[in-house]
């Protein structure tokens, strides 16, 4: 009950602490676990988690309706990372088909202060993202699959996420009774 | 579509029974705020949860409803000439108004009024961003596929309707 109040100004927080925080846990799953695959899924669901709940705060945030097309959804997913992260990722490397685009971070909060050793290759540091973009869709009805093609972590220039769009899921139709 | 429109017809005249109930549960205890309240909040200012949630949800009434919304819903986006961008708003009898919200995230909201209430819709989606958010997205021992259980998250509910115009202005 100590809550009080139900401002919707963003609360500033460090981010130097969100990092810490977030690198924190990565370590904890790797001592957890031996295998770098499970880290990188543990991460994933840890996203998805988060996503499903994120959207709402999204969606009450910004008041924005659904998506007309899926360069609206990159737009506001664009807007998104802006809202939590103070990041504005760049949209690029569209599909022909327009399915698939590329999100492109110079800079990252979550591996401000991040190198990995070198036997940590298989290893998605940031593993949490593309669990947070496929939760947060699939709650407005959309199927993405999202994963990591650079990352400079890894010595690339930037780190590029990539977006594919899956299909739209249809609301279920309750169990009549008859 | 005849049957969609009978379908729709018997779920009014049952929710219709429901609501009347309630308004004269209301009516005979007129000095009581609190019961009066406490009995209206459950019952009618019901905030209808995600579709998987009402398909748990054992009551009849539940599913009658969720039914009847969505009938509508369906029956309002292919009768509309235009593309709808908000779809179903409200529906008014002679005796009372539903309004409804729905969030791209498929949540819907369903307040019941007076006919003559105004901005019920705002109300709603403060419902959605003052309490909802906070308390229940942002309370992670709140399951978001369950009832909702938390006493705080149907304290601040009242709360928020009792401070509204429409709560007031129809107790006078």
């Amino acid at each position: 009950m100590s809550r009080t109040g139900t401002k919707l100004d963003a609360k500033k927080v460090n981010s130097e602490l969100f990092t810490l925080t977030y690198g924190s846990i990565v370590a904890q799953l790797l001592q957890d676990y031996e295998n770098m695959e499970d880290v990188n899924k543990q991460l994933e669901r840890m996203g998805y988690n988060i996503g499903i709940r994120l959207i709402e705060d999204f969606l009450a945030r910004t008041g924005s309706g659904r998506c007309y097309d899926f360069r609206d959804t990159a737009e506001k997913i664009q807007s998104g990372f802006k809202i939590f992260l103070g990041i504005t990722p760049s949209i690029t490397n569209w599909s022909p088909a327009g399915d698939e685009f590329s999100l492109c971070f110079e800079t990252n909060p979550l591996t401000e202060f991040v190198e990995l050793p070198d036997n940590y290759s298989n290893l998605k540091y940031c593993n949490i993202l593309p669990g947070v973009l496929r939760g947060a869709c699939e709650m407005v009805q959309m199927e993405i699959a999202c994963w990591f093609i650079q990352d400079q972590l890894k010595n690339d220039n930037l780190t590029e996420l990539r977006v594919k769009f899956v299909k739209r899921l249809e609301d279920a139709i309750p169990a009549g009774e008859d | 579509m005849l049957s969609v429109l009978l379908q729709l017809d018997k779920c009014i005249i049952q929710y219709y029974r429901r609501f009347s109930c309630a308004r004269s549960l209301i009516a005979s205890t007129p000095d009581d705020e609190y019961v009066q309240n406490s009995q209206l909040c459950p019952a009618v200012l019901d905030v209808v949860e995600t579709s998987k949630q009402l398909l748990q949800e054992s009551t009849v009434e539940a599913k009658l409803m969720y039914g009847m919304l969505f009938s509508i819903k369906s029956f309002v986006s292919k009768i509309s000439p235009l593309d709808p961008k908000e779809g179903f708003l409200y529906y008014k009898t002679s005796k009372y108004t539903l309004h409804y919200f729905e969030t791209p995230s498929g949540l819907k909201f369903v307040l019941n009024t007076d006919n003559a209430s105004q901005n019920a819709r705002e109300l709603l989606q403060q419902l959605y961003r003052e309490v909802y958010l906070e308390y229940v997205v942002k309370n992670p021992l709140c399951q978001l596929n369950e009832p909702i259980q938390s006493e705080l998250f149907k304290m601040k509910v009242d709360e928020l309707f009792k401070k509204s115009p429409l709560f007031l202005s129809r107790s006078l």
